[in-house]
């Protein structure tokens, strides 16, 4: 890959990176940090019926004492990616016949008189800073969800530890509006009162299926049709058995979990199909079926391109995505 | 008619054969033994959403195990083999030899022509991702551990004895039955429905391959028809189960989630929607770009230049499948 068609002179490169990528990821971390570790945003308080069933399963302990702890999920879910966009984009960059077609796609970036950004280097930021971000989005999501729903997990009356023999609890479907009655731990309660949508299963799901979309569009294993799907499938498996175990633990309803996967979902095919365009280089983005093919029935219908002026509009426009990223 | 002499193909086989009876171990050991425990969830002595009746043996239900599955697995055989013998034979009586695969020649007497590969592939795929599901839902039914809506009618728990005489008296104890413990360990795996899970897969990918593969001329609704009949059915079978009392809600949404992310997953990533000449393409278009100076894309001028760039955009398309 010497110097040649294949390089880009730019200078807009990398103050772009840092003035807008950069502000904007430490934007959403900020938000995300707020969410998480102050209380600037207040829970909504929800009431609830002194003898409701659905919120009186027993209390199963802390975070810490669950069967997958905050701790390992999280290291799971933000190194498993991470690692796989690794060992995956530097085997491509290794491997002569992906080589050609990864230089073929990704131009390199010339940024002033020293510097060059390699497609490897490029594609590798490129991925795992999109992760990165997915990641806190999904968690800005859930946390903005828990917020505003204020919805009670099934061990809510158990921690709140109402006075049943007072007045307000005699009646049977008394609906309870103000939170003053609780007599239990305020902390613990505050936690009780978040769990639509589920935060663990969104994490997992969407880090489950950022690596599945990223090794089904990238890794190629000629003649063997089962090695991926069950590489995938297990992967999914595990984020599936995550959001399911919070059930089985009471810390979740069933809807917070179907709540929390589809939101995942929803933002990890969002990044992955019109954000990194299903991990192809840049050029590969609009990934249009083969016009003279009479069979290609393609799901969704792309718009083709036919003449010269057209193609050269749309790539004019894939070349100033480019500098950006 | 192209031949592809493929000694890797046949090692890969063996390959593939490993992967699927992994699988199919795997499905078996949780089907049939009690390898993993069913974790045991605790519940309200009076709780409404557990006291339904108990609608009998699953053989007694309007959908009988082995109807179901006998049909989960025979339809969508019976429909590729014929689909697929269809467009052979169409193939064959038209000529039309472009659009065919290659017949691959394994060792010195074996020729496997297109038709038997695209209705292995297509049937070799189903059936692991029928087992696939089969685990899905396995599992989920293990680690949840949710109580049927029949539980406490098999579970008979003796309430003067447990002390429900409060409503919410919560029994979080396996010895709290009294019934039989094998009816009772069914009633504690629900979430999610099985036969929601596994009649919504094999009606999706049927739905899938005949929208994909059969192209009926002239007629608009037949395939249509076709399609949201199966649908219909995988739909009411769903159904079926909480109107007999042996699934909530949210089991057998959970279930019809599940069975259809696994078909499209595997339809639209692994199989490429039935289309079957990909693997073709990226040899021819593979030596051309070795050949070809490189580039840059973006700067197309000529239309000469423009071709090469859509070859590109093949290879890079191809490469992927």
């Amino acid at each position: 890959m010497a110097v040649g068609n294949n390089t880009q002179r730019s200078y807009s490169i990398i103050p772009c990176f840092i003035f807008v990528e950069l502000v904007i990821m430490a934007g959403t971390v900020l938000l995300a940090y707020y969410f998480e570790c102050t209380d600037t945003f207040q829970v909504h308080i929800q009431g609830f019926f002194c003898q409701d069933g659905d919120l009186m399963k027993p209390y199963p302990g802390t975070e810490e004492e669950s069967f997958i702890t905050p701790l390992v999920l999280y290291c799971v879910l933000a190194a498993t990616p991470t690692a796989i966009i690794f060992i995956g984009e530097i085997s491509m960059y290794f491997i002569k016949s992906t080589r050609e077609s990864l230089i073929a796609q990704e131009k390199t970036i010339l940024t002033g008189e020293c510097c060059y950004l390699n497609p490897l280097l490029r594609r590798i930021i490129r991925f795992t800073g999109v992760f990165a971000f997915g990641l806190f989005a999904t968690d800005i999501f859930v946390n903005a969800g828990q917020v505003v729903t204020g919805h009670l997990t099934p061990y809510f009356l158990t921690v709140c530890k109402p006075n049943y023999t007072s007045a307000d609890c005699q009646a049977h479907h008394q609906f309870i509006n103000n939170g003053n009655i609780c007599t239990g731990d305020l902390e613990v309660i505050e936690k009780a009162r978040r769990s639509f949508p589920s935060k663990h299963a969104a994490l997992s799901i969407y880090s489950a299926l950022y690596a599945t979309m990223y090794i089904t569009s990238t890794i190629k294993t000629k003649s063997s049709r089962l090695a991926k799907p069950v590489l995938c499938l297990g992967t999914l498996c595990t984020a599936f058995l995550t959001g399911l175990n919070r059930v089985s633990e009471y810390r979740n309803h069933c809807s917070d979990v179907i709540a929390g996967f589809i939101l995942g979902t929803a933002v990890a095919l969002f990044l992955g199909m019109c954000v990194v365009h299903n991990f192809k280089g840049t050029q590969g983005s609009p990934s249009k079926p083969k016009p003279e093919d009479p069979r290609g029935v393609p799901l969704m219908a792309f718009p083709r391109i036919e003449s010269p002026l057209e193609t050269l509009s749309a790539q004019n426009h894939s070349a100033s995505m480019t500098e950006v990223t | 008619m192209p031949l592809l002499p493929a000694a890797l193909t046949s090692s890969m086989l063996y390959f593939q054969m490993v992967i699927m009876a992994g699988t199919v171990m795997l499905a078996y050991y949780f089907e049939y033994t009690d390898t993993f425990t069913v974790n045991v969830q605790g519940f309200f002595c009076h709780d409404s959403a557990y006291r339904k009746p108990y609608p009998g043996p699953e053989d007694s239900s309007a959908v009988p195990p082995v109807l179901l599955y006998s049909l989960a697995a025979g339809v969508p055989v019976l429909v590729i083999i014929v689909g697929e013998t269809a467009v052979f034979c169409l193939q064959l009586a038209t000529r039309d030899f472009e659009n065919q695969e290659k017949t691959i020649l394994t060792g010195d007497c074996c020729y496997i022509n297109p038709l038997v590969r695209r209705t292995v592939r297509f049937l070799g795929i189903y059936t692991f991702g029928l087992f696939a599901t089969d685990i899905f839902v396995n599992a989920g039914q293990v680690v949840t551990g949710n109580l049927a809506p029949h539980f406490l009618a098999l579970c008979k728990p003796n309430y003067t004895a447990l002390g429900c005489q409060q409503y919410t008296q919560f029994i979080s104890g396996e010895e709290a039955c009294t019934g039989n413990p094998d009816l009772i360990m069914r009633a504690r795996k629900t979430f999610p429905s099985k036969e929601a899970a596994l009649s919504v897969y094999a009606a999706m990918y049927l739905t899938m391959y005949i929208t994909n593969t059969i192209k009926a001329k002239g007629t608009r609704l037949a395939k249509p028809v076709l399609c949201l009949g199966l649908m219909c059915l995988a739909f009411l079978t769903g159904l079926n189960r909480v109107a007999e009392y042996r699934n909530h809600w949210s089991d057998v949404i959970a279930g019809f989630l599940v069975g259809i992310s696994i078909a499209v997953f595997l339809v639209v990533c692994v199989v490429n929607n039935f289309k079957g000449r990909q693997a073709e393409n990226e040899h021819i278009h593979m030596d051309n770009l070795a050949q070809m100076p490189m580039i840059s894309i973006p700067r197309v001028e000529s239309p000469l230049e423009k071709v090469t760039s859509v070859q590109n955009h093949i290879t890079a398309f191809a490469e992927v499948t």
